[in-house]
Formats: C-alpha cells, structure tokens, sequence
C-alpha cells in the first residue's frame, strides 16, 4: 500500500544525470558533490525510515545532518506519522515497510517501530542488503536477538543499536570505574524499570485513516484494536505499547538498553550474559541480580554506578581518553548515528554491534523471565538457553503469527 | 487447642483456594476482552503461586477450555497463552483442534511450537495438508522453527503454489530446516521469478547446516545468480567452507563497480580470519587506485591479522590523504609497541605528526607507554612522542615532561607544559612549582600558570595541595603569585586564608588588588570580616566596592555557615554602607531567599527609595509568598509523607497519588492564621500527564466545616491554574481529585497560592 508520490531515487537520478548534465541547470550542487564536504549523490548512503514516531523522527534528523547520508523513504502504519513526509517531493512514504526495504537504490534503514517489530523488519532489510540502525531495545525476546546477529553476520550488514546513553550518560562512570582508581569492580548498578504485564482491554472501532492495524500488531497475536494497545504513551502506565508484553519488554528493556547497557560496558561483560540470575528474597538478594561468570554482580538497585574495590566509583573528567580496555566509538565518532555511517563505510563493526545489543537486550529479557517466573534462574550464556529448565527455556523465544517469520 | 485451631484453618484455606482455583480456570471459558473482574488477571497471579508440581492440575483446566465448543475465541486464545507455559504431550489432541481456526491457529502455535516432542511436529504436519492458506503459512513457520527435516517434503509440494505467500513460506521453511534433503530440494526448484531472491536466501541458509562440498555446491548456485545481497552471504560462506576458492572472488568483488558487492567484500574480509585472505589481499593492494587501496586498508586493519602491519605502516607518509588516513586506521587497530618508534619517526609535518598522534592514540596493545617515555629521551622523535602522550593520557611521562620543560627548544618547552597540564596531578605540584619559580621568560611563565591552575583543578585534595603551592610563594614572581592567591580562593580553608591577608598587608598596591577580589570570590564566611573591614576603610573607591560586594556575597551564600538572624545582621551592615544601586539591588535579590521578618523591612526601607521600588516591590512579593509557602501545613488522602515536596520550591521533586489517580483523592493546605487567597496553580509539568482530570476546591476556617464547592473545574494540560471567583477569606484549602485516567497517577510538583 504505498501513498501517491513522485519517486526520485538515488538510482533513478544517477541513471537520469546522463540526460541532465546536458541541461546543468536542473543539477544542484549538493547532488553533484558541494564544496561543503557534501559527497556526491552516487557516493551518499541513501537512507529509508520505518517507524516515523517521536524517536524514530528523532533518528532520522539525527542521521540526516550527516551530509554523508540522503534520506529517500518514510514509512509507517499510523497515518499520521507520514503526513510531515506527504509534501517532500523527495521522500516517498509507505504503510507496508516490505515496499521500502524491497527498494534496491536504498542502502540503509533506520527501524523505529515498537519492539515488537525490530527483529522482522531488521532482518528482512539486512536479507535485501541493507545496513540498519535500530532504535533500542534491540528485540522482544532472546531468540529473537540472536537470529539479528546471525543474520547481520551472514549477510555481512553494518547493524548499530541506538542506545545513545551507554557512552553520552553513563561513558563517564564506566571510565571512572576502569581507569583503576578504584581497584576491581565488584558490582554495577541500574534501575531500568519494570517488566511489561498482559494486555486484556477491550475492542473498540478503528478511526477511519488512522492506522493499518493488522500491519501494526504484525508477529505478535491477534486482539482487537484498542488505541492504548498501539499508542506511544511512555512508561507503564497502560495507555502505551511498553506497558503489553505482546509488544514490548516494558521499561526494563526500553530503559535497560541505556542502563544494564552502560552498566555491562563499564564492567566488561557486555560481550555474554549472566551465568545466574537471582529473583529478590528480600535477605541476601534484595533486589534482582545477575551474576557473571567471573563474580561479578549487576544489581537493579536504586542507583547508577559501580561499587568497587574502593567504594562507588565517581564520574570524573581526569583522562583526556578513555581508560584502554574499555570500549569506545570509534575514529573520533560522537554519536551512535555518527558510528553508523562511519562504520557503514569503512565496513566494520559499530559500537553498539548487534551482538552487544543483543546481549543487553537478553539481560533484560532474563530479568523479565525472573520476574514472571518468580524464582532463581540458571542460564548458559553460550549456548542461550536455561540450564535444566523447561519452563523458563519455553520464554527464550515467542512463535509469531503467519506470515511473519524470522 | 491451638495446633487444632491452625489445622482448621489451613483447611479452610487449602480449601478457599481450590474453589478459587477452579472457578478462575472456568472463567475464562467466557472470557471476551475488557471483561471485568477480568478471571485472567486473576489466572496469571494464582500461575505465580502455583508450584511447577501442580501444573498437570492447571493443564487440565485449561486443556478442557481449549476443547470446549462453547468457549469464546478470546477464551481459548487465552488458554492457549497459559498453556504455552504450562503444557505438556497431553494439550496437543485439543490444541491442534485449533489449529484450523484462521486466529486460533496462530495461538495453538504458540504452545506446539515450543513443546519438546515430536507429537506436536505430526499435529502440525497433518494441519498443514488441510487448513486455508493463511493458516499453512503460520504452520510452516513453526516447523521451521522446530527444524522438522520431515516436514521437507510437504513443504516442497508447497514452492509452485499459485499464492506467492504461501511458496515464500514454503522456501523460507525448507531453507532453514536445512540439510542435504533441503539442499536438493532447493536447488532442483524453478520458483516463480520474484521468488528467485527468496530461494537464493533460503539456499545461503541451508548451506550454513552443511559442511564441505555440499555447502560450497549450494553457495556456489547463488554465486552463479544475480541477486547482490545473497552473492555477499554465499561469499561469506564460502570463505568458511573453501577459502582458496573464495579469494579470487573477493579480490574480484572489492575492484568491481558493484558498490554493495564491493562494500559486501570488504565486510568479508574485515570479519573473517584465516592468512590465506590476508596475503592475497597484500598482494593485490599495489594493483589498486587510491581510493580502492584506502578501503582495503581498513578493512585489513578491522580484520586484525598482524601480519598485514609492516606492509601497511609504510603506507602512513603516503602524500595520498586517503591513503594515509586509511593506514593510520588500520595501525592503530593492528599496531603493537614495536611501531612506536617507527610511526614517531615518520612524523615530520604538522599533518604527519596528527595523524601518527592519532594512531598511536587509538593503539590498545601493551607496552606502548612505556616506548613512549623512552622516546620523549630521543631528540628526533620527542616533540610527536609529546603529543602522543598527551592524545593517550600517559601519565607515565610526567617524570620525563618535567626535565623537557627546561629544554633549549621552546617549542619542546612548550609542549611538554600543555604535557603537564594535562597529565600531571596534585602529587607532582611540588617538583612543577620549584620549577615554575625559576622561570625567566615571560611565554614560558605563561604556560607555566596555565600547567599549574589545570593541575591544581584536578587534585583530589585542594587544601593539601594549595599547601604545597605556598610553600613556594615568596620566591615566585608576582605574577605567579596572582596565580597562587586564585588558587586560595578555591581552597578556601585558613591556610588560604592568611596567605590572602598576608598579601593584603605586604605593602604592595598591585598584590592587595589582587588579594582583595580574590577574597570577594571566597567560598565561605570566614572571609567576612575581612571584607567589611575593607568594605568601609578601603582607601581607593573601588576596592571599597569590590569589598563590600563580596561581603554581601557571602551573606546570601547558601552554602555559608551562617544563622538565619547573622545573615540579616550582614544585609543590614551591607546596606548601611552601600552607596549605589548596584549594590542595594544586590541586597535585594537576597532577601526573598530568607523570609524573614528582618528581611521585609529591609526591604520595606528600601522601598522607600523611588529608584529603587520596583525592584523591592518584587522583592516583598516574593518574602510573602516564601513565608506563606514555608508555613503552610499540608496533608493528602494518600502518601502525606511527602507533602512537603510540593511547597518546596523544587519542581524536580513532587507529591504524588502513587498509584492511578482516583476521584476523591484530596489534598488540603492549612495557612495556620486566616489569609486571603484569589487561586491556586497546581504545576504537574514535570510529569506531564499527571494532572487532575477533574478538581473541586473548598474552603474552611477549621478544617472541618467545608460546604459547597468555590470552584470545580477540568485539567487538560500539565499546569492547572484555578482562579476563584472572588477572592476569599480562608484558612483551610482542600483540593478534591475527581476525575479518573488509566495508568496515571496525580501528582503535584509545586502549589502556588494566589495571595491577596
């Protein structure tokens, strides 16, 4: 179902410059190349935007002010979220993103849907070819993440996650905390929020032109539309998506992918997952814990930060560099976005690389598992799955509804 | 008696849950969505409680809904949920009856597809023979989930259906169930031509399950086919599986036109091992433009294998930007501190000498500070060593920056301060002063006072380390001394706080300037009585100013030890001195942070200057609104622990309902004497949504007697102004919550009365 609009395409125009460069005029600089650093049209990475809301517009300016990037497709399933793109008569807009990602002159998406889309849109695109930034969380469950990093591997595809905060919140913490000022760290500290719950609320009718909703509810199981199900409310507060476990790991994945994510890059296990995960028992555990293989504890306390060997670590300005060891954007990149399309070009892994991502998206997922299952958790993080646990192993991955399939 | 008491009542209980038990399960047989009391709230919890032990009980409840004919779709959709967790083999008779619904089916997957045993393969296999189109492609996904090599066959009958959703299933499905069955199926298929793609796809899947010679044949089929994207992952595998056949390919593709093929290429060998990639691709780097051997560079680098590194470092002094760029990449990521000294040496333009910084900067291997230290000995390769120990935070070099701060060469000198300033800590104060006081030239000393304020910044203990600064304060010059005076002012301790009064008394006119506003910056009150003192006996108008404005600094200093009376006693003091209005304004400014009665009437006296009236007429409104607000008494229908939160000037930290805002839910504010109120502001804009959705304000003299409403009305945005109709005379304010919103609580960040 793609909107009336006039297509001009990376392709398109390359194949009509030909033409063009006998009538110059109709050529602007920009599209040639500028003399402000802007690369010619051939040479900018041709971008496609699929979840147009609040974050996923955000990333899309953010990606735009790159001159290395020209931005080409909107598509959404809200009607609303296209009409800032309808008039731009060089951005074409779609309901059925498969129409976007089946585009060949796109080089690169930019998927800012609601969780539970993350892992079919992401993969379909990188299967065509695409490179991805994706807003976090990176998935809705554990196996969903996984088959994002297989696929991204297989097919070669640069794919970041956006969580911005890791290094731009919480890089300072992490320096402090490894720079040795303060001896070994023994825990790192987050507070994401709760898990999501169940939705039951009742049918009501869709307002004509609003949204395509079989194409919103995509993988996750049939319900009838109710507008609390798909709005983009914040929080938990049953009037969003991140309140519905159908859709969305609730604020322990939406906040974890910048919380556990700072706290797991600090402490250096952000490459794995916890070997242990403890439900609150109010003694010896009072909050969640995750423990690691090598000892250490990720707490979801009441705070940010690391206890180490010699206290809390503080956020300090002291080193002009990261301390060595600890992971950091790359060749002077301040952003995510800027990681992206640096590492788009030079073909190597981002920062937030899927297989990070994935992993922080899996510590917040086991800890939604922990606390629906109510009880201690064991889990292999090589093999992802639960040791000896039938139960808890039945929640690593979800089936999807025809025809959607990863 | 007791234990016979007990014992009737864990049967009374034992017995409460079992009918309890029994009447949620049967519930939800009528379930339809939005039903309230809604029985599947109450399953879910009653679940939580369940041992794993007694699951079979649960099953059996909800195994009966799933058959039941008369059980709604929601019903049996949410007992297809519960059963995904807690079901076994004996589900799958009344499950898979489901799977012929167009939406059930879609959640009797959810339980078969993640059950371990092979009945729920058969039950799914079967299905696929004789359900609608729509529900084969759900049911051909599971099996691809579940890897049922069986399920081939059936799927393979499936890839020339006339529904093109149905044949894409049916190859995806085939493609990852994998093995050498898939793999013949796959490549003996002619599917119709916009699902080449698809097959292509499912063919890199399949030959990811195989090893050897079966997976190159497979990779070898989507080499031979057009479609970029697949050809980039079959080369990958490829890679894996028979790297010798794989190179001429990938050197093919990183020269080609292709800019996905090319980009996919080099993505390969940047993310996978083996020597064999890394020679050949040395190999080909003196055969390629500019461009083209920039991008193999980095990506040699991202692929990490030493043995690329000599080949590469020659490539850092190539005059081709690109090229140099793309080395210093790559060195930073392949380098060890064998290159050090190497890279340091090549360094002989200002454009070299960044991009050896910056490689050298990036560089994680061990051992690399230490080549650093040994090369800021070397004459030829310090002034780079220098700049690279800064880029890379080598505290290391410290011991050696200082003795290179007493080069001949200034522009070493120079160097090796911005070294230290960056470098250095408080520790290594004592040896940069003693060298600090012997500086004779004027550029020098100017780096030098730079070093010292950035080192003395960082120091973890300011007061030790100011007392390691005056120590050598005689012998400095008087400039330096300035410097050492700006540092007592941020210690701030008596130390400090002689030297300052000291430089005060030396007799020079330049040192007592400085020393004066360095008092008028003190970061607490010890420093007051000095100033006052200077504030009305200074010689020069100026300092008498400079004076008197850090006295009443100080005095409106939250964080200064003083008492609420000391504080108005010093505004009174300042402004019997104050001459002009700068200062009087000064006052003024202040005294809202007080309210106290001292405070209103000297801003009352001051309202009496024409000049000065407007701005102590807002000074006073601000005192009344302060005094009422900090003697107001506030209680809530619910969380009265943190009442205070919302009269506390802070719209950072708030009341709150803690839970959904409920019509009925009150909040009441109590004057103590009688006051005249016009309305009230409720400011809720930091948690936007919680604002009433609907309010009714009352008033009374005794906080019993309340009557009728003033004024009700609705919230619609985060700040709910409520203006009442007249003014009225009260001592008591109640505010009564009476609207209602899902999810939402009310909060109150800041309440403002209107006073009149």
């Amino acid at each position: 179902m793609k909107t009336m609009k006039t297509k001009i395409s990376r392709r398109t125009f390359i194949k009509s410059s030909g033409i063009a460069l006998a009538l110059p005029t109709i050529i602007t600089s920009k599209a040639l190349g500028a003399l402000d650093g802007t690369p010619p049209a051939s040479q900018r990475i041709t971008l496609g935007g699929i979840g147009m809301g609040g974050r996923g517009s955000g990333n899309i300016r953010q990606l735009m002010t790159d001159r290395r990037v020209q931005f080409v497709a909107a598509c959404d399933v809200k009607h609303n979220a296209l009409r800032a793109w309808k008039n731009n008569k060089n951005v074409d807009t779609y309901f059925d993103y498969r129409e976007l990602v089946a585009r060949d002159d796109i080089d690169m998406i930019m998927c800012g849907t609601p969780d539970h889309w993350h892992a079919q849109i992401t993969i379909d695109a990188m299967k065509a070819g695409k490179d991805v930034f994706c807003e976090k969380p990176l998935s809705l469950t554990i196996g969903e993440g996984r088959k994002m990093v297989e696929t991204a591997r297989t097919y070669g595809r640069v794919f970041s996650c956006g969580s911005q905060r890791v290094i731009g919140d919480y890089g300072r913490l992490a320096s402090a905390a490894r720079s040795g000022r303060y001896g070994k760290i023994l825990e790192g500290h987050a507070n994401p929020g709760g898990p999501p719950r169940m939705c039951y609320l009742p049918g009501v009718t869709i307002p004509p032109n609003t949204i395509e909703w079989d194409l919103w509810l995509g993988p996750a199981p049939w319900v009838p539309y109710h507008p609390y199900r798909c709005s983009s409310a914040y929080g938990l507060g049953g009037q969003g998506f991140r309140t519905w476990y159908d859709y969305s790991g609730g604020m322990m994945t939406d906040w974890g992918g910048h919380k556990f994510g700072g706290a797991t890059h600090g402490m250096g296990v952000d490459h794995t997952g916890p070997t242990q995960i403890k439900y609150p028992d109010g003694k010896e555990y009072k909050y969640l814990t995750y423990i690691f293989k090598n000892g250490m504890k990720l707490i979801k306390s009441n705070r940010q930060g690391y206890m180490c060997e010699k206290g809390w670590a503080e956020p300090w300005n002291g080193m002009p560099v990261p301390p060595p060891g600890l992971r950091w954007y790359e060749e002077g990149a301040r952003s995510p976005h800027e990681d992206c399309i640096n590492c788009i070009i030079e073909r190597r892994r981002p920062f937030r690389d899927v297989e990070y991502a994935h992993r922080v998206a899996s510590v917040c997922h086991l800890g939604n598992i922990c606390f629906r299952l109510k009880r201690d958790l064991k889990w292999d993080p090589d093999k992802e799955e639960f040791i000896n646990d039938e139960e808890a192993n039945r929640l690593v991955d979800r089936p999807r509804r025809g025809p959607w399939q990863i | 008696m007791m234990s016979k008491r007990i014992a009737v009542m864990l049967i009374v209980c034992i017995l409460v849950t079992q009918v309890s038990f029994g009447d949620v399960w049967e519930d939800i047989a009528g379930y339809e969505y939005g039903d309230e009391p809604n029985p599947c709230e109450q399953a879910e919890m009653l679940l939580q409680e369940t041992p794993i032990n007694e699951y079979d009980q649960v099953e059996e409840k909800l195994i009966a809904v799933a058959a039941s004919k008369d059980a709604t779709q929601a019903g049996k959709a949410i007992a297809c949920r519960f059963l995904q967790q807690v079901g076994t083999e004996r589900c799958i008779p009344a499950v898979s009856g489901l799977l012929y619904d167009e939406i059930l089916s879609d959640y009797a997957r959810l339980v078969l597809e993640r059950l371990k045993c092979e009945e729920a393969d058969k039950a799914m296999r079967e299905a696929l023979e004789k359900t609608p189109d729509r529900v084969k492609i759900g049911i051909l996904g599971s099996l691809r989930e579940r890897r049922d090599e069986k399920a081939v066959k059936s799927a393979g009958k499936l890839v020339h259906s006339s529904n093109s959703a149905l044949a894409k299933a049916a190859i995806q499905a085939i493609g990852k169930i994998g093995g050498k069955e898939a793999a013949e199926c796959l490549s003996s298929m002619k599917p119709a031509e916009k699902l080449v793609p698809i097959q292509m796809q499912a063919m890199v899947e399949c030959a990811r399950s195989l090893s050897g010679k079966d997976a190159v044949f497979l990779c070898e089929k989507v080499l031979a086919g057009t479609y970029s994207p697949c050809r980039i992952a079959a080369l990958r595998e490829l890679t894996n599986a028979d790297p010798a056949q794989a190179s001429p390919l990938i050197a093919k593709a990183i020269t080609g036109s292709d800019i996905r093929l090319r980009r996919g290429g080099l993505g390969i060998i940047a993310g996978t091992r083996g020597e064999r990639l890394t020679r050949d691709m040395l190999d080909l780097l003196d055969e390629l433009s500019s461009d083209r051997k920039a991008e193999l560079i980095v990506a040699l680098g991202a692929r990490g294998d030493k043995a690329a590194l000599k080949s590469i470092v020659e490539y850092i002094s190539s005059e081709v930007t690109v090229i140099r760029d793309a080395s210093v990449t790559a060195v930073s990521k392949l380098g060890d501190a064998g290159v050090v000294k190497l890279l340091l040496g090549t360094a002989d333009s200002p454009k070299l000498t960044a991009s050896v910084t910056k490689t050298i900067a990036g560089m994680k291997a061990d051992g690399i500070n230490a080549v650093l230290v040994e090369s800021l000995k070397n004459k030829n390769l310090r002034k780079a060593a220098i700049q690279a120990s800064i880029a890379r935070g080598c505290t290391e070099a410290v011991p050696v920056l200082l003795k290179l701060v007493e080069d001949k060469d200034p522009e070493v000198r120079k160097g090796a301060w911005t070294g230290l300033a960056t470098l250095a800590d408080g520790d290594d104060m004592d040896s940069i002063m003693k060298t600090v006081v012997e500086i004779k030239e004027a550029e020098d000393l100017s780096q030098a006072e730079g070093a010292i304020r950035k080192v003395f910044s960082r120091a973890e203990n300011r007061s030790k380390c100011f007392k390691v600064v005056a120590s050598h304060y005689e012998p400095a010059s008087e400039a330096t001394k300035g410097v050492i005076l700006d540092m007592g002012a941020a210690t701030g301790d008596s130390n400090a706080l002689k030297l300052v009064r000291d430089a005060m008394e030396s007799g020079n006119r330049k040192l007592y300037a400085r020393a004066l506003r360095v008092l008028a910056k003190w970061p607490n009150e010890s420093a007051a009585e000095v100033l006052l003192k200077q504030a009305g006996s200074a010689s020069e108008m100026v300092d008498r100013i400079v004076a008197l404005r850090g006295y009443i600094r100080i005095a409106g200093m939250e964080k200064a030890g003083l008492t609420g009376a000391e504080r108005m006693k010093m505004l009174k003091t300042a402004m019997g001195l104050a001459k002009r209005n700068e200062e009087k304004k000064a006052i003024l400014a202040i005294l809202p942070r007080y309210p106290y009665p001292q405070a209103m009437a000297i801003a009352e006296r001051l309202r009496q200057d024409r000049t000065l009236a407007a701005e102590a007429d807002a000074a006073i409104d601000k005192i009344k609104q302060s005094t009422v607000t900090k003697t107001i008494k506030a209680t809530a229908s619910i969380n009265n622990g943190n009442v205070k939160k919302s009269l506390d000037g802070n719209i950072g930290t708030r009341w709150d309902t803690t839970r959904p805002m409920r019509p009925g839910d009150w909040f009441m504010i109590d004057f103590g004497i009688d006051r005249t109120v016009a309305g009230l502001t409720l400011d809720a804009a930091g948690s936007r949504g919680d604002y009433p959705r609907g309010y009714e304000v009352y008033v009374s003299f005794n906080g019993g007697s309340w009557g009728k409403p003033i004024v009700s009305g609705k919230g619609t945005k985060p700040l709910t102004v409520i203006k009442f109709p007249r003014p009225v005379q009260t001592r008591f304010i109640k505010i009564v919550q009476t609207g209602s919103v899902p999810g939402l609580f009310w909060s109150i960040h800041e309440l403002k009365v209107d006073l009149r």
